[in-house]
């Protein structure tokens, strides 16, 4: 025994009955090749402290309980083989932890029982387009839950394996076009994404616009698609090839001190996290610190005083406003709608609605349409409920979406805001 | 303590418990149900190959009275015969109600449902949803039981079952979810608490399979039937460690090697080798392991590196799992012996799964009978559909007319200050885990695949040190009952060692080989089959013989069929 290797092993604890209730504990493991972080738990609990609690039940990777973090990364314990190094154990994030590793199911299960239907299968989708045999997989471990970027909770369809399956992205990669960019040549920049720049040109205008009157100097320099679409379709070298191009025409100007913004939470999203984390491009971390999304810009410029919301006059619409995925990931709020509310007499509903099912380019697929479609019904259902004037969103599939289903008008709320402020001529006035 | 009132409590949340609980609410209770671990996630989710059931689906000349037959037969005529006939009988209509829930069996391209031959079958009858039928079943079932709003709780270990006038009157348990003592006041308690593998050193069960319903039931005053039945299957690994007792299906096309390179079946079996029967062909293995041929881990060697790519396409899981580990079996070979897999033994019950005491259920695993001295492939899957149904809905009908019992309170009280004593033990020399890992070894040594008089009588005597010094060595990890791991570890080798005890006696008192059951210094079958049942009488375990229920096949008329 004292001649075999050992690693430190460190275990984020949890006791509620303890002061302070978090703290690290290392423990001392021999390694032996083929280890899994299952037996090292197992073996720690049996030679060394019996007092470290964790799930497990079936040790080869049918049940789905053991799931933690192992370097910060949600593993399957009993799956996941390790290398001899020191590691790091820590709970699954995003659910209520009991004690040391157990997270509790309670609230999940809750929810899932609330969704419950009688007949999984035929709600959503004819029986064709499931692909039960990948699916069927599934072992509810929520380490997708606990992975995904954006806070989607995935295992939340559980046990609607059709609707899951939607979720999972299809890795066809899309039609690879360059960008033609809006050109302009003002100060402050601002980024505009693909779907403001080719298909619906409005919101990227009306940013420009309303920046512009604002004060702020708006520059738009070449740009193309910032990448999004290919990582969402796995072509990693294709995303990072477009990120670098924008990286490099935006470099310059991030020099002269021009902070980024873009009109889309996608775009604002890919520059703030995912430029420099999936991609890995070190280069982009000086972009990264200086991106906002419009929103989050336009909450700043108010709170500096260039912009009176109070003074606004309200657009005569009932709006229902749905929150767009990307930009619950970079959790900053719904800047947009504390803006707007700010209002006078400005009438907008926050819709309480998860994904609207396009999920990027996934939904524009033909193959994939019925399935994107089931996941963004209860936005539909939503809308048809509380029958506003006009479905806002800032993100442009989400309004495609929205559009299609109900027939309703909609827009980006910059328009609105755009549109509250050029009635009001007695705002016209308000400069730097 | 927290209470809580019920009409129908299940234990355990695998296939059979799920099952029970929705008959349960739709009979009209007020149902509650406690698994110790998560809702769900127990041995019916590792169950994989397949579930075996005729119906309009059968290959011609396949119907319920030829799997009854094989059913006997292959039980060695242990099998209680009107359980066996439900079991054929209604396996099908269970299966078209999960498909009514969603479940959705594999199908080849002309539409017809695959059936996969197994042993012991004389059709090929095994219904599969690709090697992961159990896990996919426990889907829909938790669904359903999502959908009824049925009360489910998690990390709740039932503990003790309360009587009350010689009747059941609900159960106390430990709830580490929560920190605390719990009761739960009802009529009725169905227990589907499932196998006993986790007495065994290598096994394929889950770690909650410790056979907890067992030695409750005993405890209640209930009869256990032929508790010396347990299955092994033949080859499960022995390394790497984490995957100690993964059994593998492709067993059935590799050859099996010693530590001398020989092909030894071909001694036991010269011609079939490999492909006898899987009780024969774990005796072989063991045989060689314990004469010293066996490999450094304690295994012979699995050599599959000649099977075909394409068979590997239906061993899918077992495949990955090995290779993430770097063992491929496609270029190396493993070691593997028999690890125990199933429990054919269990609560004795009727064909409405009521055990012998009023008010006291069972189904599933945990449950004996049905499978009598062998469990064909399939088999067990249908059985905890059936008769969890069954149970479930006798339930309901008998906690509507049964009298509220009255609450227990000094059971109860006497459950809490045990349990409260136990965790303030912190100086002990053992940890639970080293505990179970002694008794498993005994286990192994004297009641696994090949058993004797003498290794018996040794265990019984072992099994009694173990139950008077070893538990008191063993150290607790401290006050609070919130996630004490340790704690439930501690009452399952209690439970575990009571089962054992009860598995040896049943040993003992079986002198014959029969079923899953071998016995070295009797190795021949006795001429009429017999069932062996145990008891608690007065603190100490009496074992009787009774004949199996024989209604329509007896040895000798085997062959000619069930008309
Ligand atoms: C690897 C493997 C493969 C198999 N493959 C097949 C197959 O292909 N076909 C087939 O027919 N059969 C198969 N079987 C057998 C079959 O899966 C099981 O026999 C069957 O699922 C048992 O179901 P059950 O509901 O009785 O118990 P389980 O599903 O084991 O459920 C028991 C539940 O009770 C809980 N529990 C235990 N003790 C307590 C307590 N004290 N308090 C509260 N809860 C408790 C456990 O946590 C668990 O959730 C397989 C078994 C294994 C292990
Ligand atoms: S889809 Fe999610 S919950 Fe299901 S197995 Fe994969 S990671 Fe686990
Ligand atoms: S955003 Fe969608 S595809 Fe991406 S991780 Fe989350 S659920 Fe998965
Ligand atoms: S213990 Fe079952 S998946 Fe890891």
């Amino acid at each position: 025994m004292t001649s075999a290797k050992t690693f430190q092993v460190h275990i984020q604890r949890y006791d509620p009955d303890r002061e302070p209730p978090c703290y690290t504990q290392m423990y001392q493991v021999d390694f032996h090749p083929s280890m899994t972080v299952l037996e090292v738990l197992e073996l720690i609990q049996q030679d060394q402290d019996s007092s470290l609690a964790f799930r497990s039940s079936c040790r080869s990777s049918k049940c789905g309980t053991c799931a933690v973090l192992l370097n910060n990364k949600p593993v399957l314990a009993c799956r996941e083989v390790l290398d001899g190094g020191d590691i790091t154990l820590a709970a699954l994030p995003k659910l209520p932890i009991v004690r040391d590793l157990v997270v509790s199911q309670q609230e999940r299960e809750q929810r899932l029982e609330q969704i419950a239907v009688e007949q999984p299968r035929a709600v959503a989708l004819p029986e064709s387009k499931v692909d039960y045999a990948n699916v069927s997989r599934c072992i509810e471990c929520t380490i997708c839950t606990a992975a995904c970027p954006v806070g989607y909770e995935m295992d939340r369809m559980e046990p609607r394996p059709d609707l899951l399956s939607s979720m999972i992205g299809a890795g066809i990669p899309v039609s690879q076009g360059e960008g033609v960019p809006v050109e302009g040549n003002i100060d402050h920049c601002s980024l505009c994404l693909c779907f403001n720049s080719y298909s619906y040109t409005q919101p990227a205008k009306d940013t420009v616009m309303l920046l512009d009157r604002l004060g702020v100097h708006v520059a738009v320099p070449q740009q193309q698609c910032c990448g999004m679409p290919m990582v969402g379709n796995g072509d990693l070298d294709g995303a990072r090839r477009r990120a670098e191009a924008n990286l490099a025409s935006f470099l310059p100007w991030l020099e002269q001190g021009y902070d980024v913004v873009a009109a889309c939470t996608t775009g604002s999203l890919m520059l703030k996290e995912e430029y420099t984390g999936t991609l890995g491009l070190r280069a982009a971390e000086a972009l990264a610190s200086r991106a906002y999304d419009l929103g989050e810009y336009l909450r700043i410029l108010v709170e500096d005083g260039l912009l009176e919301l109070s003074k606004l006059k309200p657009v005569p619409e009932r709006m229902s406003y749905h929150t767009p995925c990307h930009l619950k990931a970079q959790r900053i709020g719904k800047p947009f709608v504390e803006l707007l509310e700010r209002i006078p007499g400005m009438q907008i509903e926050v819709l309480d609605t998860i994904c609207c099912g396009l999920s990027g380019s996934y939904g524009l697929k033909n193959e994939k349409h019925d399935l994107s479609l089931a996941v963004g019904q209860h936005l539909l259902d939503a809308l048809a409920q509380s029958q506003p004037d006009l479905a806002v969103s800032e993100c442009g599939p989400c309004q495609l979406r929205m559009r299609r289903g109900t027939g309703l008008p909609t827009k980006h709320p910059v328009s609105i805001l755009w549109q509250a402020f050029d009635e009001d001529p007695l705002c016209h006035g308000v400069q730097k | 303590m927290r209470r809580y009132e019920a009409d129908i409590l299940v234990i355990g949340t695998g296939g059979a418990g799920l099952y029970a609980a929705i008959r349960a609410a739709d009979g009209g209770g007020r149902v509650y149900v406690r698994d110790k671990g998560l809702i769900g996630r127990g041995g019916s989710t590792v169950g994989g190959a397949g579930v075996s059931a005729v119906g309009p689906w059968s290959k011609p000349g396949d119907n319920a009275n030829v799997q009854f037959r094989d059913t006997v037969i292959g039980g060695a005529y242990l099998n209680d015969q009107p359980m066996v006939r439900i079991l054929v009988e209604e396996a099908q209509q269970r299966i078209v109600e999960m498909e009514s829930w969603g479940l959705k069996f594999d199908r080849g391209p002309d539409g017809r449902y695959v059936l996969d031959q197994a042993g012991g079958h004389s059709y090929p009858r095994v219904m599969t949803i690709s090697d992961r039928v159990g896990l996919q079943m426990v889907k829909v079932l938790r669904n359903q039981a999502r959908l009824r709003q049925i009360e489910r709780c998690p990390d709740v270990m039932a503990c003790r079952l309360l009587i009350h006038n010689g009747a059941i009157a609900g159960a106390i348990g430990l709830d580490v979810g929560v920190g605390e003592v719990v009761q739960v006041n009802a009529p009725a308690v169905v227990l589907a608490t499932g196998g006993v593998g986790q007495l065994y050193p290598s096994t394929s069960n889950p770690i909650q399979n410790t056979g907890d319903g067992l030695a409750l039931a005993l405890r209640a005053g209930a009869r256990l039937l032929n508790m010396e039945q347990v299955q092994f299957y033949p080859c499960g690994l022995v390394h790497p460690p984490s995957l100690r007792g993964f059994i593998l299906g492709i067993q059935e096309y590799a050859a099996l090697y010693n530590s001398e390179e020989e092909r030894f079946m071909a001694r036991y079996e010269p011609e079939l080798l490999e492909h006898t029967t899987r009780d024969r062909l774990a005796r072989a293995i063991f045989t060689e392991i314990v004469e010293g041929r066996g490999t450094a881990h304690g295994g012979v060697y699995l050599d599959a590196t000649d099977v075909p790519k394409e068979t590997f396409l239906s061993f899918q899981h077992e495949y990955e799992v090995a290779r993430d580990r770097g063992f491929d079996m496609q270029l190396v070979r493993l070691e593997v012996a028999p690890a125990a897999h199933y429990f054919m033994g269990g609560v004795a019950i009727d064909i409405s799964g009521c055990a012998s005491v009023p008010g006291l259920y069972a189904a599933g695993e945990v449950s004996g009978g049905v499978q009598g001295g062998n469990r064909l492939s399939g088999n067990s899957l249908a059985e905890i559909l059936v008769f969890g149904a069954r149970a479930g809905a006798h339930a309901a009908g008998y906690a509507r007319g049964a009298i509220r019992p009255t609450p227990e309170q000094a059971q109860a009280a006497e459950v809490e200050r045990e349990i409260r004593g136990l965790v303030n033990r912190r100086n002990g020399r053992l940890t639970p885990s080293q505990g179970k890992q002694r008794l498993r070894r005994l286990m192994w040594q004297y009641a696994g695949v090949i058993r004797d008089g003498a290794g018996l009588t040794a265990a019984r005597y072992e099994l009694i040190g173990l139950e008077q010094e070893l538990l008191p060595q063993i150290s607790m990890s401290g006050p609070s009952l919130l996630q004490n791991h340790s704690l439930v570890s501690y009452l399952e080798l209690k439970n575990m060692i009571t089962v054992a005890q009860t598995i040896v006696q049943s040993a003992l008192e079986r002198q014959e080989s029969r079923g899953a059951h071998y016995r070295q210094d009797f190795p021949e079958e006795a001429s009429t089959p017999f069932c062996i049942e145990v008891t608690l009488e007065g603190g100490h375990l009496r074992a009787a013989r009774r004949p199996p229920v024989m209604s329509e096949l007896r040895p000798g008329s085997g062959e000619e069929g069930a008309e």
